[in-house]
């Protein structure tokens, strides 16, 4: 799991937690899990929230890209001479 | 509107639709004709990089950069193509370029967007891990 750039204060204890452990669980083998404690919970829903975090910036920097390039094109047909 | 800037616009709208033949149609239409505006180039770029053609957008932004030489637009579209094709290190220097000299200009907007697209790795997992 890559995680990068997280801006929170305590960054390198959440990057630590996250990458000494595999491949998160499902939401299912969570709560049926023997053994499981309200630590682990936490542990899981802070990677997923983690993950949201980066998808959303991703996603967020795809569509910067795509409306800035629109712009562009527009702008630059708009003023030819 | 003049007829030009019109068929630019539609082969523009045709490229935002994924009709890229159609769009390159109008486009060599364009450049048959002897109106080799660097405008054309762009659009003909734009059309191979959402191909993902990258040394062929890479060659159409060049020859509109001949034409015009300080044409900012065409400069970050070449930056773009650059960083598709794992160029980033030329993709860099034209996109910081262009922040410095037209900061606030929509181009420079587009240079900024792309540079942190890239910083967040975007291109890699857009275009299927290619690094």
């Amino acid at each position: 799991m890559r995680i990068e750039r997280i801006d929170i204060n305590n960054q390198s204890i959440f990057s630590e937690a996250v990458n000494e452990s595999k491949e998160p669980l499902s939401f299912n083998e969570t709560i049926s899990s023997k053994g499981m404690n309200g630590q682990s919970d936490m542990m899981y829903y802070l990677k997923l929230q983690i993950e949201m975090m980066r998808e959303s910036r991703e996603y967020q920097a795809i569509s910067n890209v795509l409306k800035a390039k629109h712009d562009a094109a527009t702008n630059a047909i708009r003023n030819m001479r | 509107m003049d007829l030009l800037q019109r068929r630019l616009g539609r082969s523009h709208a045709l490229i935002c639709q994924g009709s890229f033949t159609q769009a390159r149609e109008i486009l060599h239409s364009i450049l048959a004709e002897g109106d080799k505006h660097g405008t054309v180039f762009m659009l003909l770029g734009y059309c191979a990089l959402a191909e993902e053609k990258y040394e062929e957008a890479i060659k159409w932004y060049g020859r509109g950069l001949e034409k015009e030489p300080g044409n900012s637009a065409l400069q970050v579209l070449l930056g773009e193509a650059l960083l598709m094709g794992r160029k980033e290190h030329e993709a860099k220097e034209i996109l910081v370029q262009i922040i410095k000299r037209d900061e606030g200009s929509i181009n420079a907007k587009l240079a900024r967007a792309l540079i942190e697209a890239e910083h967040l790795g975007v291109f890699t997992i857009r275009y299927g891990g290619k690094k």
